[in-house]
């Protein structure tokens, strides 16, 4: 080699020794992202993503339109029906002919009104999330007749739908979140240091005077972020097309939803981490990432609801058919013997003139009554059985972290569990309301008066409050941020280890 | 320089370095002889922190590598056998980032190209991928990280097996002239040759131990091959 | 030469701790699950059977009523739990176990089992047909994904083909033991299944159930040929084994965890199937139009009227021979039997339109077809659901006709006031339901069965050609 040429001495004056910093985050990020977008694989594997979570985010708003839609058309209809009884009543108020037949679809007949005619729709708006999880929304028909038939003909909440679309679920945002973003993850980060290792770069890294942890710090940002950011987009903008921010809860429940999913992208990227502290190839870590899905993902949240169903199991609403019947047949063996005693306890509901104990819907109401008191604590059962499951899984879900984010995002979203008790809860206490305020009138053979008409119970549905659901999510969050916190330090101090020698 | 006293590595089942003591002085090219195993590389892994000493202190411009090893690093610059780089980013953007880790963020782009032609590689490979760069090209790319780097001592673990000659050669000479400037170089070598043209002293290592120590311009190539060869046969 | 080969893929791939702790954990979770499910299914028809013989009972000590009175006390019908529910209970969670069926109305199948599970239900329970069909293929990919880019990175790939062995043979010895390794599970697998299907049953009732379980096998087993002949056929043209493993849990996890999901998204927007208020006010709309039996007041009771008057030759209904009251509540039952066999013939054909999307999804992701297969064998599809359900409202049509033609021929003048005695009731047989055969469930899997031999076929042909452009490099 000929040095004649060259301009400058190729080692600089030995002042500048003193000026050597820490690089900036910002340029090891830059660097990062440049590695990234040569990624062929994770570049795929992010795509697809995104793809996913758009298809996930039209999949949600259709169905929430869906679901307004059909609530808007059960309340207009509930409208115009009463809106028509009251005519046909204002028409008849006066009128003291007796109706055509005792089924006649008399607007006067309490047993007509209570029914049919007014029989109002108990609805439950869309929850602020709805859009972005299904949850338990397809097996729960969100709007109820009330009658004032027995409560087990009325509290029915069973949605119609094709069994096989209920069994594989829809594909919604928060199960993008919970079984796909650990894999998108694992995808961008099985070979953090992996595969510096493996290319050989990663002596080279460590020869330079800079921390590991910075290093892996700059990659985590990135490549967490790509995944962060496409998943803040589809959730944000999810939610603010469906109306989220307009309903109530809505700004928490997205609140909680961003900080769910950040802390779920966290402890998966430590998992991350913490697999790639270790010796292995990059095909080793992603195969034991893999199986840390599955085991976190798939496994254990089914063999903790498992064990949840095991331990307490639902009554069994084959048995419940008999134990009906029986109480209905033994109810009605005793009919007049119940209305008699029931006109005996309540004097003041025994109709003017003589009591009539044969009396067909008097009597239907009795009997009725009876077979709902003793099948009221079998009622009740199914409800504190699936509250006593949904402890167990409270108390087990350390075990996974996919259980806790799983539990939040639904009830954050309002369809989870608890807003679908409540909803059933809610029915079963209107249904008493609706059906005493009839019986009342038909056990005395009083007919409907305006001022009746116009003291008809309504529905209401009031939404928790926003403490409610941070109480209800907040034990769930809590043991999420514990084990990112956890995962994170353990995976820091593997990282601190590393070596670039085998 | 770079300086080891009682430098130790022992593994459960075996020691892979006796205590070492050797110091290698600003402007010297020393240069590790021996067979596989004989502990070169694991001198050149304690130098550089990669892995900790059992006993002993390597220390590199008086720092204590095993206390300090991020200031250490400051002095140092590393080439192993293939200088490995980010294969789809460019050899400049490749440079760019190890100067960056390195913490001379202020070294213009443009006069990391001006070290890149220095150490001779052409022009329009600075901004070509990596992944199509000769194994020669990367080696050179190692020297411009260590020269942008501007670090005062440089080891080296066999960087030229595998060359062709005219590669090799070319980058002994810039070696020679890293060390002219006044740079520490520690090279694990195979090549006797090289060791006696580029190197100022041989080091000739077996089982651990650095048996013996010769200056090169005492003695012959035949004579260094020799005197190994004799070493060898035990 | 093959048996060596053999030999030394079953030792490398035994000595693989990762090997071993997959397949150990697949056979104790198809163990765990095959046990519960065994007590699960076992209970459920004895549960069943229970309350079978305990509303019958109430049905024959009826007292002496009028027999309208007794079709609308009704008559329960439970749907049966088939044994082999126990490897796959495909919809069973989500399909009504039980109906009543009374007069005038054809009710829906109430009570699934999800409305009183958890929402963590959803993410799937580990039954064993997931084990089949999300497990056992990982365990394939671990295995088979180095076969050929692993010997090839290793450099051995270089040795072998320098040595003269044949591409074929190679991919032979490597096809034979990754097989060998997935018998080492499948056997005591299929020993697990047989046992937990007599434990629910009995060792008699397994062999009318034997067609379908070994239908269900041979479905089970081609799909694994599948994963096999992908896992070698991607092996084969991979670079790395990094490459070729990354590649094939990328198909796993699409195919295997995404297409159902998305299968019952894209079927639901592309047929859209009514809600349950819609279904609800189509029926009463269509009912409103029609004759109703109870209301003498209505226009068409009265036009009925006339007609019979003249078709007997009399002027007024006490001149009938038979009881009018009878005749108006069978024409109320033969139009409302139109009614549903309409609205309930529109559900359905919605709900087959939706699974023939998903047949058109399974041609990328053959999961889908197995799953259809699987659930078809194990009798817990949506088809036999809805045959089941078809055969409760053909015995509720008859015996609410003997009913009516119990009250037409002896209520005479009557009416309502007539009662029929408890002999009548026990006229009534029992409801009874049988399980259609396996050339009846094949024909309704057509679909399903067709896309699985394609991509046995395709999935083969594929590997064979990878085979045999194999190059050390």
């Amino acid at each position: 080699m000929t040095a004649t040429a060259r301009p400058a001495p190729v080692v600089a004056p030995s002042a500048l020794r003193e000026h050597r910093r820490a690089p900036a985050l910002g340029r090891l990020v830059r660097h990062e992202w440049r590695l990234l977008t040569g990624d062929r694989f994770g570049l795929t594997a992010t795509l697809l993503f995104a793809a996913l979570l758009a298809f996930a985010s039209l999949s949600g708003m259709a169905r929430h339109a869906r679901e307004q839609r059909t609530i808007d058309t059960v309340e207009r209809e509930y409208r115009t029906r009463v809106d028509s009884v009251r005519a046909r009543f204002a028409a008849l108020a006066t009128d003291t002919t007796p109706p055509a037949s005792p089924f006649a679809p008399d607007p006067r007949m309490p047993g007509a009104v209570g029914n049919t005619l007014a029989a109002p729709w108990a609805t439950l708006p869309p929850g602020p999330l709805f859009a972005l999880a299904t949850g338990q929304s397809d097996l729960v028909r969100p709007y109820v007749k009330i009658t004032t038939q027995s409560r087990q003909t009325v509290v029915q909440l069973e949605q119609l739908d094709n069994p096989l679309n209920l069994l594989d679920g829809g594909f919604d945002l928060s199960i993008a979140i919970l079984l796909l973003l650990p894999l998108v993850v694992i995808a961008v980060g099985y070979g953090l240091l992996a595969e510096e290792r493996e290319q050989g770069t990663l002596a080279l890294v460590m020869s330079q005077p800079v921390s590991v942890t910075r290093v892996v710090l700059a990659k985590l940002i990135v490549r967490g972020g790509v995944v962060w950011a496409a998943t803040m987009i589809a959730m944000l903008g999810t939610a603010l097309i469906s109306g989220a921010l307009a309903a109530p809860l809505g700004g928490v429940a997205l609140a909680i939803w961003v900080g769910v999913v950040t802390l779920w992208i966290a402890i998966w990227l430590a998992l991350c981490l913490w697999v790639n502290a270790g010796q292995r190839s990059s095909a080793a870590n992603a195969l034991r990432l893999v199986a840390i899905w599955l085991a976190l993902v798939v496994v254990a949240p089914a063999l903790v609801n498992a064990a949840a169903q095991w331990r307490h199991p639902a009554p069994s609403r084959v048995e419940l058919i008999g134990r009906m019947r029986e109480a209905s047949n033994a109810a009605n063996a005793r009919g007049t013997e119940l209305l008699k005693q029931f006109y005996g306890d309540h004097p003041e509901l025994a109709p003017p003139g003589s009591v009539d104990l044969q009396d067909f819907a008097a009597r239907r109401l009795v009997v009725q009554a009876d077979v709902d008191r003793t099948l009221a604590p079998l009622l009740d059962g199914f409800g504190a059985q699936l509250a006593a499951q949904q402890r167990v899984v409270q108390r087990w879900q350390w075990v996974s972290p996919a259980i806790a984010v799983h539990t939040v995002l639904l009830d954050a979203a309002g369809t989870g569990a608890s807003r679908y008790r409540a909803f059933e809860e809610a029915i079963t206490r209107f249904h008493a309301a609706w059906l005493s305020f009839f019986a009342d009138r038909i056990y005395a053979k009083r007919r409907m008066t305006t001022a009746d008409y116009a003291a008809l119970p309504a529905w209401q549905w009031s939404e928790a409050s926003a403490g409610a659901l941070g109480r209800t999510v907040a034990p769930s969050v809590a043991i999420l941020a514990l084990v990112t916190v956890g995962v994170m330090l353990a995976a820091v101090r593997a990282v601190r280890r590393v070596t670039p020698v085998g | 320089m770079l300086d080891a006293r009682g430098l130790t590595k022992r593994y459960d089942d075996h020691v892979a370095l006796h205590p070492l003591t050797l110091s290698v002085p600003r402007g010297e090219v020393f240069c590790l002889l021996g067979a596989n195993g004989a502990g070169k590389t694991t001198t050149i892994n304690l130098f550089l922190g990669f892995t900790p000493p059992s006993g002993g202190v390597a220390e590199v411009a008086g720092v204590d590598v095993q206390r300090a090893p991020l200031s250490a690093r400051q002095h140092l610059a590393y080439i192993p056998e293939t200088v490995m780089l980010y294969r789809t980013l460019s050899g400049m953007e490749n440079l760019r980032y190890f100067t960056d880790l390195a913490g001379r963020p202020d070294v213009t782009d443009a006069r990391l190209r001006e070290i890149l032609l220095d150490v001779g590689l052409p022009g329009e490979a600075a901004d070509r991928r990596v992944g199509t760069y000769s194994k020669g090209m990367r080696q050179k790319v190692g020297i411009a990280i260590a020269v942008a780097k501007d670090a005062e001592a440089l080891l080296l673990d066999e960087p030229t097996s595998g060359l062709d000659p005219q590669a090799a050669n070319e980058f002994s000479r810039l070696i020679e002239r890293l060390a002219g400037r006044g740079v520490a170089v520690l090279m694990a070598t195979h090549d006797l040759f090289r060791a006696k043209e580029s190197g100022t002293r041989v080091g000739i290592m077996k089982h651990g131990h650095l048996v013996q120590t010769l200056a090169t311009a005492d003695i012959g190539h035949a004579d260094l091959e020799r005197v190994y060869l004799d070493h060898m046969r035990d | 030469m093959l048996r060596t080969m053999i030999r030394k893929e079953w030792q490398e791939l035994t000595r693989d701790g990762r090997v071993r702790v997959l397949a150990g954990s697949i056979l104790l979770l198809l163990g765990g699950a095959l046990a519960a499910s065994a007590v699960g299914v076992r209970q459920a028809r004895s549960e069943r059977s229970a309350a079978e013989a305990l509303t019958r009972t109430h049905w024959v000590t009826q007292e002496a009523k009028n027999p309208h009175s007794a079709a609308h006390y009704g008559i329960y019908a439970f749907k049966p739990a088939p044994v082999l529910s126990l490897i796959d209970n495909g919809v069973d969670p989500f399909a009504g176990q039980l109906t009543w069926l009374e007069a005038h109305k054809q009710n829906e199948f109430k009570a699934r089992p999800a409305q009183d599970a958890l929402p963590l239900a959803r993410l799937g329970a580990l039954g064993a047909s997931t084990v089949l069909q999300l497990l056992v293929p990982l365990l394939i990919i671990v295995v088979a994904f180095a076969a050929f880019a692993g010997e090839r990175e290793s450099g051995t790939m270089r040795q072998l083909l320098a040595l003269g062995v044949a591409p074929r043979t190679l991919a032979m010895g490597k096809a034979l033991g990754v097989s060998t390794v997935l018998l080492a599970v499948l056997l005591p697998a299929t020993v697990l299944g047989v046992l937990a299907v007599v434990q629910a049953e009995g060792a008699g009732a397994v062999a009318a159930d034997a067609p379908r379980a070994v239908t269900l096998g041979i479905v089970y087993l081609l799909f694994f040929v599948v994963w096999i002949a992908v896992s070698l056929g991607v092996s084969a043209r991979a670079r790395t084994a990094r490459s070729a493993l990354v590649s094939l849990l990328g198909v796993w996890m699409v195919t295997g965890l995404l297409a159902p999901r998305v299968a019952s998204d894209l079927s639901r927007r592309m047929v859209q199937a009514p809600s349950a208020y819609e279904f609800a006010t189509a029926i009463a709309n269509d009912f409103s139009k029609g004759i109703d039996g109870h209301n003498p007041a209505d226009a068409r009771a009265k036009a009925l009227e006339a007609r019979v008057l003249k078709q007997y030759g009399v002027d007024s209904l006490s001149q009938l021979p038979v009881n009018f009251a009878g005749i108006a509540l069978h024409a109320g039952e033969a139009y409302g039997d139109s009614v549903y066999d309409r609205r309930f013939n529109e559900l359905w054909s919605a709900y087959e339109r939706q699974e023939q999307v998903r047949t058109g999804v399974a041609v990328v992701a053959p999961v889908l077809a197995v799953r259809a297969l699987s659930m078809g064998m194990a009798g817990t599809d949506v088809a036999q659901y809805r045959r089941f359900t078809d055969a409760a409202e053909q015995y509720r049509r008859q015996f609410v006709y003997a009913m009516n033609e119990d009250m037409t021929q002896n209520a005479g003048e009557a009416d309502f006031e007539y009662k029929a005695s408890q002999a009548l009731w026990t006229k009534v047989p029992p409801f009874s339901y049988a399980a259609p055969n396996l050339g009846w469930v094949l024909g309704q899997q057509r679909g399903a069965l067709l896309v699985l031999l394609a991509w046995v076929v395709v999935s083969l042909g594929w590997a064979v050609t990878g085979v045999r452009r194999l190059s050390p490099l």
